[in-house]
């Protein structure tokens, strides 16, 4: 009608988009805040020796965390080798051949799942496992890092393979080619680079987790031996040192938590910039 | 107990950003384009189309946040304080849930003090099943209708 008006709702315009931006920039801000105090702390303790070397007996200065980075791969490793899977035949299912209530409890469960805190997953690692067997293991850690994996390998899976065209579905199918080798070698090679990508995700994802492994997988100060015994971990040697009341062990404790987010960093970045030429 | 908090604050953000941004890609174009047809400016698209439209994908993805932050156990662990009581100030320290048995479990010697330690897992889980169930709810009913 008026001037002012127009004035007026230009101006609410203009405030509102200042707002969200500002949000926006605090979002980013953070991650990059993050990386770069990491960096700054953590760059001076890293040395070859910090990466190559045991921890030193408790007191003493020096020592590395050869031990931890072992012991991530393995338990992170082998949780992958549960976990995977596990995750994508399931996400095969949902996505072929689920139908009706059973396969919306599933994919609720999953979903439900996937919000369920660590810690918790943690606990039943330890009720089934470590418990029966009274001893802290590589295996029960693995076991509780699986479970995080399963939902997040699944719903993934899934909704790659829905992406996949429903012609080819049926050119392979109208050939006579039997459902399960349609399935297995027609549908999940189209899809698989994402669920690969999903994979990797999911593998960086719980690399990062600490909780879980306070009372499955222990720490361990020495050369780990075995799937059977108390084994370390980045996290959870990250955790040890952080809390420790020692100066040298909070420079370390940066250290390897540099170490580790590079780690996490370079698999994320890896597996977007490798997925994003052909994703929708 | 503040510190924690902003903690969470920060690490349940990109979630929400994620979500929020997602459900707001379902915004029917049409939808927009018709109001900007009628002269609407942008902020005005926004709270009159977009954000009424993806409210309850909104609200959904804001609860599995809090049911995420619910469960955060290392780093509240290490700020909070691990006090075992229940302080009146957001500035004395507290205790969380997930942060007793991240302390206590790999301790716990008698059966008793494990079960108890147990049960409190069993309490986080469920507050967080029920939060995450009905979250999900509410973005499940909104994919249907895209």
């Amino acid at each position: 009608m008026n001037e002012a008006y127009y004035a007026r709702r230009k101006r609410v315009n203009a405030l509102m988009f200042a707002l969200t931006a500002v949000c926006a920039v605090i979002s980013a801000g953070t991650l990059l805040a993050i990386l770069a105090y990491i960096g700054w702390k953590g760059a001076s303790a890293v040395s070859w020796s910090f990466l190559t070397k045991l921890p030193a007996p408790v007191g003493e200065p020096g020592g590395g965390i050869v031990n931890s980075i072992i012991g991530s791969a393995k338990v992170v490793g082998l949780a992958g080798l549960i976990g995977i899977p596990v995750g994508v035949l399931s996400g095969v299912y949902l996505a072929e051949y689920g139908r009706g209530k059973l396969a919306f409890a599933v994919r609720y469960a999953a979903d439900v799942m996937n919000g369920v805190p660590s810690i918790v997953v943690g606990l039943f690692a330890y009720a089934l496992i470590v418990h029966p067997m009274k001893k802290f293991s590589a295996l029960s850690g693995a076991v509780a890092l699986a479970l995080i994996m399963v939902p997040i390998v699944l719903r993934n899976t899934e909704e790659f393979l829905r992406l996949v065209p429903g012609t080819i579905r049926e050119a392979a199918l109208a050939l006579g080619v039997p459902r399960w080798k349609v399935t297995m070698m027609v549908i999940v090679p189209t899809a698989g680079r994402g669920i690969l990508t999903g994979a990797l995700l999911a593998l960086a994802r719980v690399a990062g987790e600490t909780a879980p492994l306070i009372f499955t997988a222990f720490g361990n100060r020495f050369a780990d031996d075995g799937l059977l015994n108390p084994i370390a971990t980045l996290p959870h040697t990250i955790f040890t040192y952080a809390i420790s009341p020692y100066e040298d062990w909070h420079n370390q404790a940066w250290a390897a938590a540099l170490i580790l987010m590079a780690f996490v960093l370079a698999v994320n970045v890896t597996a977007r910039l490798w997925l994003r030429p052909r994703s929708t | 107990m503040l510190t924690a908090g902003l903690i969470l604050a920060f690490m349940i953000l990109p979630y929400i950003t994620t979500i929020t941004r997602e459900v707001l890609l379902t915004v029917p174009r049409p939808l927009k384009e018709a109001m900007y047809g009628l002269g609407a400016t942008r902020w005005e698209v926004v709270r009159g189309v977009s954000l009424p439209y993806a409210k309850s994908g909104i609200v959904g993805g804001v609860f599995l946040a809090l049911g995420r932050a619910l469960g955060e156990t290392m780093a509240v662990t290490m700020v909070i304080g691990n006090n075992p009581k229940i302080a009146l100030s957001l500035l004395e320290p507290g205790y969380s849930m997930a942060a007793v048995i991240a302390n206590e479990l790999a301790e716990a010697a008698s059966d008793a003090h494990l079960s108890a330690l147990v049960a409190i897992g069993l309490v986080l889980m469920a507050v967080t099943v029920v939060v995450n169930g009905a979250a999900r709810l509410m973005l499940y009913r909104l994919q249907r209708r895209a």
